[in-house]
């Protein structure tokens, strides 16, 4: 047996030595590649994103992003697009961990807050947790890349949270629990009904936030490293279709959108930086929803030209964001 | 928890080590936990289903086996009607309700059905049928009910085949959860040859054809003949490679702990006949419904339309078992279907056994359509273009539109299946493990390490679970 054993461990080594000397995985996310190209072209602004800043509405005559709307606007700056849908803030924060580590600088990094990342609907939802890339941004152009592919084949990278956690999380409506994300998830929305867009944006908008929630600590976090390296951190909360929330929840949910954006701020302002708060700030007509899908299609943030073009234009005009 | 996954690989070691270093009479209690730990890595509350049917089918056991006549026959009932009651509701509710619905809305009748969406547990349907087969042997006085609950638990939920099999008998398994195990070098051997063999069969293999599986069966509708072709091909090589590779580590990691669990699949794509095939093809699962549906139905002990009734049946519920879909019942119909048709059409036996093999290889494939699609309509839309847009030929790469395999990548899949191919054949002269064993040390190790490294780097990094995890 001790022998077996010690054959075992030999084999073991053996492997493990071998894979030392396989080169690294070129396997790894566009976007962490893509990253790479524009910082070795010295980009001045990285505009980090999920969807909402690539959506263009079916009418758009310009189906421009909102990065490449900025670059307009600040033609002598060069803009870095870094997007993924559903990308959130922990991710930004081991982009940041990645920028800061491998010595790039940027002047600026633009971060969108979409408010629904902290909901039940998207917090915990297993696709959308980005462990590949987290890890992938850990240990890129180190020793452990050599043992990348592996890791991802055994499901090291794979999502901690399982499909039945996710969806036992508690939907809350302001402080009032009203069930679990089974009930609230996909098939209830197949009709367009009155009761069915309350649930969707209590689903999406109307939870209760606090100051320890993971994804507002990843903010706080990045905006430290990103200062402690000396680029400036631009976050900047997205606009929600707050019109059509009135309308079905009352002004309630108004005032909750208005407290989560709150706590968001008194969070960020401990390391100084102030998110320019756009949560409000437009009217229905300038989102997309109402003509994206084909069938039942619920508020979301995507917007439409004239919406993307005046988050960019406040982005400009109201924070520290300025041609170099 | 996943074979495939760094948990199983730090689990397993400290399973084996641990259950070796104690004494028999605490092993016992070692490997349940085990199994309750790999179990609880996909949902632990579901570990509470389990226990019920364990309670269930140990106290209807212990009382089917002293009691007498029409009693023992009701305790019977009781017992295959709870442990079917719990599969029913976590498997097949919404199935027959939304059917339901749909035969109410053709009939002009309204019902709006609840549906209730609950995740399925992972392999119930295999434990529930290993527990369903024990309760019935024991009926039938084939098998001693088991007093000791801990060990009838274990029966159950012994880990390397819990969640997909091969479905163990009670004869072979619970006498095995009593005896001594010692640590025997060349079992212990032969157990890990075959779990790096079954592992090598899904990562490399099957998890490579199911990127060209899953593009293509996505949306049916954007693909011509060429690539639903190839992708039914490749399904029927995903498929095989998929479950005899999980076959093959719960095979070898039960042996690696002293265990011998029955062999589930022999060469199927070497059969000759639609017969031939279900010899080699899921053979615990086919014998099961050999034993407990097709016999109790009369087997083949009745007058022949009996028979062929009886042979539709079980092949109705083969098909059924497998998911709740009408097109898993389709496919069990279509193999119904082959089967009486074989033993009323006899192929000349001056047909070479290569023209056999294709035939019936060609006719698994075309009922692996029904098996894949996602539903009726996308099963229908491919049998119709499997002839059509040749012309075209086929678009090979990752875009949009195309079988989702850049070229270099096609030309490793169609080796990795010559491989598979000739390995099996093979197989088929001698056992491969054994010819393995007999070369000298250091081709032995080479062998084995290129087996590894090409799992740890030509494996499939894109999470496909195991396909008969849904069942």
């Amino acid at each position: 047996m001790r022998i077996f054993l010690l054959k075992l461990g030999l084999f073991g080594a053996l492997i493990l030595g071998v894979q030392c000397f396989v080169p690294p995985s070129k396997d790894i996310p566009n976007e962490i590649k893509l990253l790479d190209v524009f910082m070795k072209n010295k980009a001045d602004i990285v505009y980090f994103g999920d969807s909402t800043i690539n959506w263009a509405a079916k009418s758009d005559v310009n189906e421009e992003s909102m990065p490449g709307l900025l670059q307009r606007l600040l033609p002598a700056s060069r803009v870095a697009k870094i997007t993924h849908s559903s990308y959130q803030p922990a991710v930004y924060e081991a982009y940041a961990q990645y920028i800061v580590r491998k010595g790039y600088h940027p002047e600026y990094v633009i971060i969108p807050i979409n408010l629904r990342i902290f909901s039940p609907e998207w917090d915990r939802q297993p696709l959308w947790q980005f462990e590949k890339e987290k890890w992938t941004l850990a240990i890129k152009d180190t020793f452990w890349m050599r043992f990348y592919r592996p890791l991802a084949v055994f499901k090291f990278f794979d999502p901690r949270i399982s499909r039945f956690d996710y969806e036992q999380t508690d939907v809350y409506d302001g402080e009032q629990l009203i069930g679990k994300v089974q009930d609230y998830d996909n098939h209830t929305y197949q009709t367009m009904s009155a009761v069915n867009m309350g649930n969707k944006l209590r689903f999406r908008y109307m939870y209760p936030l606090s100051v320890e929630h993971r994804k507002i600590q990843s903010l706080v976090h990045t905006a430290e490293l990103l200062r402690s390296a000396g680029i400036k951190p631009v976050f900047y909360i997205t606009p929600v279709d707050w019109q059509t929330m009135q309308k079905f929840l009352g002004t309630a949910s108004v005032d909750r959108i208005a407290k989560n954006v709150g706590l968001i701020n008194l969070a960020l302002q401990k390391q100084n930086v102030v998110p320019l708060d756009l949560s409000r700030s437009l009217p229905t007509a300038e989102f997309s929803w109402p003509e994206d899908g084909e069938g039942p299609f619920y508020p979301n943030e995507h917007l439409r030209l004239r919406g993307r073009m005046f988050v960019v234009g406040n982005l400009v005009a109201k924070t520290a964001l300025h041609e170099k | 928890m996943t074979f495939n996954s760094y948990l199983f690989l730090i689990f397993f070691p400290v399973v084996v080590s641990v259950y070796f270093a104690i004494p028999q009479s605490w092993r016992w209690l070692w490997l349940l936990i085990a199994s309750c730990c790999f179990y609880a890595a996909f949902i632990p509350a579901y570990l509470l289903i389990l226990f019920l049917l364990i309670g269930i089918d140990y106290f209807a056991a212990l009382l089917i086996e002293p009691a007498q006549g029409r009693w023992r026959k009701a305790l019977l009932g009781v017992s295959i009607f709870s442990t079917c009651l719990v599969l029913f509701v976590f498997k097949y509710f919404d199935f027959f309700n939304s059917s339901a619905a749909f035969l109410a809305q053709q009939l002009g009748v309204h019902y709006s059905p609840k549906i209730l969406s609950i995740i399925l547990p992972i392999g119930l349907s295999f434990h529930t049928f290993q527990s369903l087969g024990y309760v019935v042997d024991v009926y039938r006085g084939k098998v001693r009910a088991e007093r000791h609950l801990g060990i009838y638990a274990l029966y159950v939920m012994f880990f390397p085949q819990l969640v997909a099999g091969p479905i163990e008998r009670a004869q072979n398994l619970l006498p095995q959860l009593r005896v001594t195990h010692s640590f025997d070098v060349s079992r212990v051997t032969d157990g890990l040859r075959l779990m790096l063999w079954g592992m090598f069969k899904k990562v490399v293999i099957a998890d490579r054809l199911a990127l060209v599986v899953n593009q293509v069966y996505a949306d049916p509708s954007a693909y011509a003949g060429p690539s639903l072709v190839l992708a039914t091909i490749f399904f029927a090589f995903q498929i095989y490679c998929d479950f005899s590779g999980y076959s093959d580590i719960a095979i070898g990691s039960a042996q690696v702990l002293g265990f011998r669990l029955m062999k589930n699949f022999d060469r199927p794509y070497f059969a000759t006949s639609i017969q031939d095939f279900w010899h080699h093809w899921h053979i615990s699962l086919s014998t099961w419904f050999r034993d407990f549906v097709y016999i109790p139905l009369g087997g083949n002990r009745v007058s022949p339309w009996r028979w062929r009734l009886n042979i539709l049946l079980t092949f109705l519920l083969s098909g059924l078992w497998h998911g709740a879909n009408w097109t898993f019942i389709v496919w069990g119909a279509l193999h119904g279907c082959y089967y009486l048709i074989s033993t009323i059409v006899r192929k000349p036996a001056a047909w070479p056994r290569s023209l056999k093999v294709l035939i019936t290889f060609s006719l698994v494939c075309f009922a692996w359509i029904f098996f894949r699609a996602n539903n009726l309509s996308d099963a229908e839309y491919i049998i119709s273009h499997l002839l059509s847009g040749w012309e075209q030929g086929l678009r090979v790469g990752t875009q949009a539109g195309a079988i989702g395999l850049p070229m270099i990548e096609l030309l490793s899949a169609f080796g990795l299946i010559g491989f598979l191919i000739m390995v099996d054949r093979w197989e088929g002269k001698e056992n491969i493990g054994t010819a393995v064993a007999r070369q000298p040390a250091a081709l032995r190790w080479f062998i084995y390490a290129a087996c590894a490294l090409m799992i740890m780097n030509f494996g499939v990094a894109v999470p496909i679970p195991f396909l008969y995890f849904q069942f």
